[in-house]
C-alpha cells in the first residue's frame, strides 16, 4: 500500500494513510478456537476464548468446557483443563499419521460445537535453513539491511503439499566485559563471582502465521521459503544465533483458512483491499447453526530442525551489529587500598567489579550493562546449545 | 407563372454569376448520372449536394464544349426534373424545390402588384398566390443584399400547387458534415418561431412539421458553425443540409444540440456526451476525460476517488459495454483508473445507454458506453497537441485521397518514467509506471452508396512496484488491443446496412523476481472475435426498423504460471482455457404512432454455448464446491458444447408526449450477461480476470422497469427530467471471504451467484447559455442477498444487504461561465454519500497474532464524499485564418482539499484495533496544460 503512496506521489498527490476515529457500535461475542494436536510426544493443547470489543477489553478464556476428540474409530480422547480455557492431552496421547480427528466442545453455557474431520499427514524433514543478506522496505520506506533466513525441504513433501511455520530463535548475548567478583559490602571484601553473569542466552518465538506451500513448485519440492527476517538491530546476530524451524503438515483448508486470516491482517490501504468478512475455518455450531465460531481444529504431522550460525559467517554487506550498551569508555580503575572509596562507589549501585588486577593492585570497575546481561536474557545455558 | 419565376430565378443566377463561373467541356453518352456529377463537379471544382437518391437511375447523354458551369448544368438536369443553385464554390441540386436568391426580384413584384394587372391567367395565379401571404415578405429583402452563401438565400420547399395556407407540412432531410459528409449525429433542428423542435438521428436524418409559409430553421449541433434556411413551406418536402466544423468551439457544454430531444427521444435514460464537452469541466491532471464526465451523469457513480469501477443504476462495474468503435473494450483505465484509456483528442463522442439499451446491443446487464473515435477529415490535413504535467498527446487527420479516404491517428504517452529517474528519494526511483494508448481511423468512401471504416485501437499500461506484498509481484503490465472493419452500405433512401467484424484483447503479464527459485511470470487474457450485421430501415418518419444478427467468439485464458528464470523451481502451471460462443438476433421498431405517442419495441434473443475443449468437474450434491467434494470429471473435446444458455431479451419503451416540451416514458427491459468479472476487492483491481458461464457459473439476468418525466423550459434552454427505475438481477457473482481466483482451477468453489435489487430516482436539470451546465441528484440504493445452502456461501444470515458501491444520495454539478468567447471559467462540485464498508464487531488472538472479527458485511459507511473543483480556460487565436489555435487551460482539483477517505481499514497489529482511512487526493492538485491544433 505504501508503494501505491509513493507512486501517488510521483504525480505530486498526496495520498496516504491517516488514523480514522470511528465508533465501536457493536460487539460480538464469539467462540474462538486454537487447536492443534500433532503426531509428536508433547502434550497438544486446546485453547478455547471468547472474541473480545475492541476498545481492548483483557482476553476472556472459556472455562470450565467439556472438551474431547473423537478419532476415526470413534474413539473418546478427553481433555482436561490445566490452565484458564487451555484444555491439554491426556499424557502419552499421540496422534497417528493417516487418522482422522473431530474436536467437541460443550462450554460452560451448554453451547456444542463440532470441528470438521481432519486427518493427520506426516510431515516431511526440513533440508537445510540459511541465511542471506537482504534489504527490505520498512513501513515508512526506508531500507532495512539484515539477514533473511530461508528453508529448503530439499526432498519431495510427498501427501503433504501445505506447511505452517513456527520459528523459535536463541541467540547468545556476551557483554564485552566479564565481571569475575563481587563486592561484600557488609565486610568489605572480594569474592569469586559464582554464576556467569556475561553470557546469557535470549529466546524470541513467532507471532505470526507462516505459511508455504508446494503445489505449485517443480517436483513438489520448497525452496527458499523465507521463515525470519533479522535486522541489524544489537544482540541477535552478534554472537551466535540459533533458528528453530517447526514445520506442521496441514491441510488444504487449514492452509487456506490460514491464508484468508493472514490477508485479513496484512490487507488495509490499498485500492484493491479485500473484502472483509467473519473467516470461519472448520468449527460449526451444533446447537445453533446460525452461530459463527472462529478458529481452527488443525491436525498436523511435525518435524522440525534447528540450526546455529555464527554471525561472523554472512559475507558483506552485513555488518555484525554492535553491542546494545556503549562500553567503548572502558572501565573505571580504583586504588584497591582505597576500599572505603571502592565501598562508596559500588554502593551507589548499577556497577560490577570486573576484576583485581594484583600486578598494580587495581580494582577495575564498569557498569553493570557492560557486564551483566540477565536483565534481558537468561544465563541460563539452554540444552540444545551447541558453542 | 410557377415557370416564369424559375427561369427568371436561373436567369437572374446566370447573369450574376456566369463571368466568375469556371468553363467545363464534356461529352457523356449513357453515363449515369452519379458518375456524371463527380466528373462535373472534378472539373469544375465545386461541390455538388444532390440527394443520390434522385438520380441514381438516370443516366445522362449529353455534350458541351467550354460553357460555363451552370449552361452545363442546364443542359444536363433540366431534362431530369432538377433544378441546381450555384453558390460559391458549391452546386446545390434540388428536386421539386427551387433555390431562390433573389428576394429583391420578388419583394419587386410584390410592391408591383397593382401593375400586374390579371390580364393573364398566369398572373391572376400569381396575384392570388401573394394575397395568401406567400410571397416572401419584406424581412427576407435585406438578407439578400449581401447574400453571402446559401443561409441568406430563400429555400422553397414542396410544391406550390399543394399549398394550403394554415396546414402543416414536414420537412425532411439530412445533415451532414460539409467535405466529410458524415452523418450529424444528435443535431438540433428548429424553428423559433412557432417553436418546434427535431433532431437528426443517427443518419443526420431529421424531420420536422411546421406551419405553412414563410419560416427560419435552425440548424445547431455540438462543434459545428450554426447555420440557418429561410425557408417558404409549400407542401412536404425535403432539405439536405451540409455544416461546418465550427474551428473556435467555445460553445458551451451544453447540449444546445439536443434541445427539447430529451422530451422527444423514445428512449429513456440515452445520454449523448461529446468529446468537446471534456474542455469545460475541470479534470484532475488536465486530462479530458470523456468517461469522467460520464460520471457526472444521473445514475452513474464511481467506486471512489481514481477508482475504475463505474456502476450504473445499481450495477457492477463489469456489467458496462464499453465500446471503442463497436469493438469491445475490458480494461477502460490507465494507472488504476486515474485516467481513462480514451484519449479525448482523438474521440468524437460517446452514446452512454442505462435504461433503454437498444436491441442491437448486449451482453451486459447495466449500460452501454458507446464509443467513436474521431472521424477523420478528408480535405484538409489536421493536427493538435497537448501537454499536461502527466501526458504529451498528438492527434493527426491526414486526407490520403481528397474527399473519400482519410486517416486519423492519435497517439498518448507518459513521461512519468522520466520524472522518476530524476528524483532523488531513492525509494521513488526504484518504483516505474507508465501508460501510452494509440488511436487509429481510416474511412474510405467508395462511392456514395458504400463506405468502409477501420480502426484499431492499442493501450499499454506498465508499473513496477518494489516486491509489494500486497500484489506479490514486481512488475505488471496490461494491454488492450483492437481493430475494427465496418462496411456501410445504403441500397436505398429507406434501407441501410452494415457489415462489421472485429477483434478485440485484454490481457496481463506479471512477473516476481524478488527470489530467484520462486521467480514467475503469470498471465491473463481474453480475445473477442466478432461479426455482426444490422439493417435499417426507414419508412418516413413513422417507422424506423432495425434488425440484425452477431455472433462473438471468447476465449479466455485465466492464467498460467511459468518458471522465470534459470534458477526458478516454480513449476509451470496453465488453468484450462475456457471457450465460448454468444450468438443473437434482434429486430426493433421504433414507431412514432403520432406526434404525441412514440414506441420503441425490440426483442433480442442470445445464444450462450460454452465450448470445449475443457474438463469440468462434478461435485456431490450437499455439500459445499470443494476439491473434497469433486466426484468426477467429464472431458469435453474441442468444439463440444459444456452447457447452452439462451434466452429472450425484450426491450420495450414508449414516449407520450403532452407537447413540444413535456413527456413522460415508461421503460421494461431485460438483459443477459455471459461474461464475469472475477474480482474480490473493493473495487477494480488490475488483476481481475474474467470469466464466461459455464457448467457452474449461472449467466446473470436483469429486468428493469423504469418511468420518467421530461420538461422543458424557456425555449428548451432548462431541461429537467425525472426518471425512476427498479431492477431486479438474478445470478449476481460474488464470492467467499478471503476467495482466490487467481490460478484457481475451480472458480465454482469460490464464486457465488445470488439475487440482487436496485432502484432509485434520478433528477436532472440542464441549462444552456452563457452560464451553462447541469444538476444532477441520484437516489440510488443496491442490493444482494446470496442465500446458500452452507455456512460459508450465506452472507449475512441470507438476508439482503447493501452492495459496495451502494451510494444512497449523489450530487454532480457542473457549471461553466463564459466571460467572453476565449475566457471561461468551470467548476464540478460533487457529492455523495460514503460506501458501505465492513467494521469489525471484535478482536481476538490467534497462534500469537491479533485477529479481527468482522461482522455482517457492509453494515457501515464510510464517511461522506465532497470535492469541489475549479476550472479555468483561455483560448487564442480567434481567427479562423489563423494556422494555429491554442489554448491554456488551468484547473484545481479538491479546491477545499478535503480529506475524502476512500477506504477504511482496520489495523491490530498494535494489540489495539485501530482505524485508518486512506485518502487519495487530500489537497487542492493544481494543473496547468497547453493544447494547439493546426
Amino acid at each position: 500500500m505504501k508503494y501505491i503512496c509513493s507512486l501517488l506521489f510521483l504525480f505530486s498527490i498526496s495520498a496516504c494513510i491517516e488514523p480514522f476515529d470511528y465508533e465501536v457500535e457493536n460487539y460480538q461475542r464469539v467462540l474462538v478456537v486454537d487447536a492443534v494436536i500433532t503426531d509428536a510426544a508433547n502434550a497438544d493443547t486446546v485453547k478455547i476464548s471468547y472474541t473480545v470489543p475492541i476498545d481492548g477489553s483483557s482476553p476472556e478464556p472459556a472455562e470450565n468446557a467439556t472438551v474431547y476428540i473423537r478419532t476415526g474409530a470413534d474413539l473418546r480422547i478427553d481433555f482436561k483443563e490445566l490452565e484458564q480455557g487451555i484444555y491439554t492431552s491426556p499424557e502419552g496421547f499421540r496422534a497417528l499419521p493417516g487418522e482422522v480427528y473431530r474436536l467437541f466442545i460443550t462450554t460452560e453455557e451448554g453451547d456444542t460445537y463440532r470441528s470438521d474431520a481432519e486427518k493427520l499427514v506426516p510431515s516431511p524433514p526440513i533440508d537445510s535453513i540459511y541465511g542471506r543478506y537482504e534489504e527490505v522496505l520498512s513501513q515508512d520506506n526506508k531500507v532495512i539491511q539484515g539477514i533473511q533466513f530461508f528453508l529448503d525441504t530439499g526432498v519431495e513433501t510427498g501427501e503433504a503439499a501445505f506447511f505452517r511455520y513456527e520459528w523459535e530463535e536463541t541467540y547468545r548475548v556476551i557483554t564485552p566485559l566479564r565481571s569475575f567478583l563481587t563486592f561484600n559490602a557488609s565486610n568489605k571484601t572480594f569474592e569469586e563471582r559464582t554464576e556467569n553473569i556475561s553470557t546469557c542466552y535470549a529466546t524470541n518465538t513467532s507471532r505470526e502465521l507462516l505459511l508455504a506451500t508446494s503445489v505449485l513448485n517443480r517436483d513438489q519440492r520448497l525452496s527458499e521459503s523465507p521463515i525470519r527476517f533479522v535486522n541489524q538491530e544489537p544482540d541477535i546476530l552478534r554472537s551466535r544465533y540459533a533458528l528453530l524451524v517447526r514445520q506442521y503438515a496441514i491441510s488444504q483448508k487449514a492452509y487456506d483458512y490460514y491464508k484468508k486470516l493472514q490477508e485479513s491482517i496484512r490487507t488495509g490501504g490499498s485500492l484493491f483491499d479485500q473484502q472483509q468478512g467473519a473467516i470461519i475455518g472448520n468449527i460449526r455450531s451444533v446447537s445453533n447453526p446460525a452461530q459463527p465460531a472462529l478458529g481452527y481444529f488443525e491436525v498436523a504431522g511435525i518435524s522440525e530442525k534447528r540450526t546455529f550460525f555464527n554471525p561472523r559467517n554472512f559475507e558483506p554487506p552485513f555488518v555484525r551489529p554492535d553491542f546494545r550498551f556503549d562500553c567503548r569508555s572502558g572501565p573505571r580503575a580504583l586504588e584497591l587500598s582505597d576500599i572505603d572509596l571502592i565501598a562508596e562507589t559500588l554502593a551507589r549501585g548499577g556497577l560490577n567489579v570486573v576484576t583485581i588486577d594484583t600486578m598494580t593492585g587495581m580494582v577495575f570497575i564498569i557498569s553493570e550493562s557492560c557486564t551483566d546481561c540477565t536483565g534481558y536474557a537468561s544465563n541460563k545455558k539452554p540444552d540444545f546449545w551447541i558453542d | 407563372m410557377k415557370w416564369t419565376l424559375l427561369v427568371i430565378g436561373l436567369l437572374y443566377s446566370i447573369g450574376a454569376y456566369s463571368q466568375d463561373l469556371p468553363h467545363v467541356s464534356y461529352q457523356y453518352e449513357r453515363t449515369p448520372a452519379i458518375e456524371v456529377m463527380a466528373d462535373l463537379s472534378d472539373r469544375s471544382g465545386f461541390v455538388f449536394y444532390y440527394a443520390p437518391e434522385w438520380v441514381d437511375s438516370l443516366s445522362i447523354t449529353a455534350s458541351m464544349d467550354d460553357a460555363p458551369l451552370d449552361e452545363a448544368l442546364l443542359r444536363i438536369v433540366e431534362p431530369l426534373g432538377i433544378h441546381f443553385f450555384i453558390g460559391q464554390g458549391e452546386v446545390i441540386l434540388t428536386k421539386g424545390v427551387k433555390i431562390i436568391d433573389n428576394p429583391q426580384l420578388l419583394e419587386s413584384l410584390y410592391e408591383d402588384r397593382d401593375s400586374l394587372s390579371a390580364t393573364r391567367e398566369s398572373d391572376r395565379k400569381k396575384t392570388m398566390e401573394l394575397q395568401k401571404g406567400l410571397i416572401f415578405s419584406r424581412d427576407f429583402s435585406g438578407a439578400g443584399k449581401n447574400s453571402k452563401g446559401i443561409e441568406h438565400k430563400v429555400v422553397e420547399i414542396g410544391l406550390r400547387d399543394k399549398f394550403s395556407k394554415d396546414k402543416k407540412s414536414t420537412i425532411v432531410g439530412y445533415v451532414r458534415e460539409e467535405g466529410s459528409g458524415e452523418p450529424i449525429v444528435g443535431g438540433a433542428v428548429y424553428s423559433k418561431k412557432p417553436a418546434v423542435n427535431a433532431a437528426t438521428d443517427g443518419r443526420g436524418f431529421f424531420s420536422i412539421a411546421l406551419p405553412n409559409g414563410k419560416r427560419t430553421l435552425h440548424f445547431q449541433h455540438m462543434g459545428m458553425k450554426p447555420t440557418k434556411r429561410e425557408i417558404v413551406l409549400f407542401s412536404d418536402g425535403k432539405l439536405n443540409v451540409p455544416m461546418k466544423e465550427d474551428i473556435i468551439t467555445l460553445s458551451g457544454l451544453t447540449v444546445a444540440a439536443d434541445r427539447d430531444a430529451n422530451v422527444r427521444e423514445v428512449k429513456m435514460g440515452v445520454t449523448n456526451i461529446s468529446a468537446k464537452e471534456t474542455k469545460n469541466v475541470p479534470i484532475v491532471f488536465g486530462e479530458k476525460d470523456i468517461m469522467k464526465i460520464a460520471t457526472t451523469m444521473a445514475g452513474v457513480q464511481t467506486s471512489g476517488e481514481g477508482a475504475s469501477g463505474f456502476h450504473v443504476r445499481g450495477g457492477k462495474s463489469d456489467q458496462n459495454l464499453i465500446l471503442l468503435n463497436g469493438a469491445t473494450i475490458y480494461n477502460a483505465n490507465h494507472f488504476f483508473g486515474f485516467f481513462s484509456v480514451f484519449n479525448s483528442e482523438a474521440i468524437q463522442g460517446m452514446e452512454l445507454y442505462k435504461s433503454s439499451i437498444p436491441a442491437r446491443f448486449g451482453g451486459r446487464l447495466s449500460a452501454v458506453f458507446d464509443i467513436e473515435s474521431k472521424r477523420p477529415n478528408k480535405e484538409k490535413f489536421r493536427g493538435s497537441a497537448a501537454l499536461s504535467p502527466i501526458t504529451s498527446k498528438l492527434t493527426l487527420e491526414v486526407p490520403i485521397i481528397k474527399e473519400k479516404a482519410a486517416l486519423m491517428v492519435a497517439g498518448r504517452a507518459t513521461y512519468s518514467n522520466w520524472i522518476l529517474k530524476r528524483l532523488d528519494n531513492a525509494n521513488f526511483n526504484r518504483n516505474r509506471a507508465s501508460f501510452s494508448d494509440l488511436i487509429l481511423r481510416y474511412d474510405h468512401k467508395i462511392d456514395a452508396k458504400n463506405e468502409l471504416v477501420l480502426s484499431g485501437y492499442l493501450s499499454k499500461d506498465k508499473f513496477t512496484l518494489t516486491s509489494d506484498s500486497l500484489f506479490s509481484f514486481s512488475d505488471f503490465s496490461y494491454a488492450n488491443a483492437n481493430a475494427a472493419l465496418k462496411w456501410n452500405k445504403r441500397f436505398n433512401a429507406h434501407l441501410e446496412g452494415s457489415l462489421s467484424t472485429y477483434h478485440t484483447s485484454y490481457g496481463y503479464d506479471l512477473s516476481f523476481d524478488e527470489s530467484a527459485a520462486n521467480a514467475f511470470t503469470q498471465d491473463f487474457g481474453i480475445r473477442e472475435t466478432g461479426m455482426k450485421a444490422d439493417l435499417n430501415y426507414y419508412k418516413m418518419e413513422a417507422h424506423e426498423i432495425s434488425m440484425g444478427l452477431g455472433t462473438n467468439f471468447f476465449t479466455v485464458n485465466p492464467g498460467t504460471q511459468l518458471p522465470f528464470g534459470p534458477k526458478s523451481l516454480v513449476a509451470p502451471l496453465e488453468i484450462q482455457k475456457t471457450n465460448g460462443l454468444e450468438s443473437s438476433l434482434y429486430i426493433e421498431d421504433q414507431y412514432a404512432i403520432n406526434s404525441a405517442l412514440g414506441i420503441a419495441a425490440g426483442l433480442r434473443y442470445s445464444f450462450f454455448q460454452a465450448l470445449g475443449e475443457r474438463e469440468v468437474f462434478e461435485y456431490a450434491p450437499g455439500i459445499p464446491k470443494s476439491e473434497d467434494s469433486r466426484i468426477g470429471s467429464t472431458f469435453f473435446d474441442a468444439g463440444e458444447t459444456i452447457e447452452l444458455y439462451h434466452g429472450p431479451e425484450y426491450r420495450f419503451s414508449m414516449r407520450y408526449a403532452f407537447n413540444q416540451s413535456e413527456s413522460i416514458k415508461v421503460g421494461i427491459n431485460r438483459n443477459r450477461q455471459y461474461l464475469h468479472t472475477l474480482s474480490n476487492s473493493a473495487s477494480l483491481s488490475p488483476t481481475d480476470t474474467w470469466a464466461l458461464s459455464g457448467a457452474h457459473l449461472k449467466p446473470q439476468i436483469a429486468d428493469q422497469v423504469s418511468l420518467g418525466y421530461y420538461k422543458n423550459l424557456l425555449d428548451a434552454h432548462i431541461e429537467l427530467s425525472w426518471e425512476a427505475y427498479y431492477k431486479k438481477l438474478q445470478n449476481l457473482v460474488d464470492f467467499k471471504v478471503g476467495a482466490d481466483f487467481l490460478l484457481n482451477e475451480r472458480i465454482e468453489a469460490v464464486a457465488l451467484q445470488g439475487k440482487g435489487k436496485s432502484y432509485g430516482l434520478e433528477f436532472s436539470l440542464k441549462k444552456s447559455g452563457d452560464l451553462n451546465g447541469w444538476l444532477n441528484y441520484t437516489y440510488a440504493r443496491t442490493f444482494i442477498r446470496l442465500d446458500g445452502a452452507f455456512p460459508e456461501e450465506t452472507i449475512n444470515g441470507g438476508a439482503f444487504y447493501p452492495t459496495n458501491y451502494d451510494r444512497p444520495h449523489t450530487i454532480n454539478l457542473v457549471t461553466n461561465y463564459k466571460f467572453t468567447k476565449r475566457i471561461s471559467l468551470s467548476s464540478n462540485v460533487q457529492y455523495s454519500t460514503g460506501r458501505p464498508v465492513t467494521y469489525p464487531v471484535g478482536a481476538y488472538n490467534f497462534k500469537g497474532a491479533q485477529v479481527i472479527h468482522y461482522g455482517d458485511r457492509n453494515s457501515f459507511r464510510i464517511p461522506d464524499y465532497f470535492r469541489l473543483d475549479l476550472g479555468f480556460s483561455l483560448e487564442e487565436g480567434h481567427r479562423t485564418e489563423k494556422f494555429t489555435h491554442s489554448y491554456w487551460s488551468l484547473s484545481i482539483y479538491n479546491l477545499i482539499g478535503r480529506d475524502n477517505p476512500f477506504s477504511i481499514f482496520f489495523d491490530a497489529s498494535s494489540g489495539e484495533v485501530e482505524g485508518f482511512k486512506l485518502v487519495i487526493f487530500g489537497t487542492p492538485i493544481p494543473t496547468l496544460s497547453f493544447n494547439f491544433r493546426f
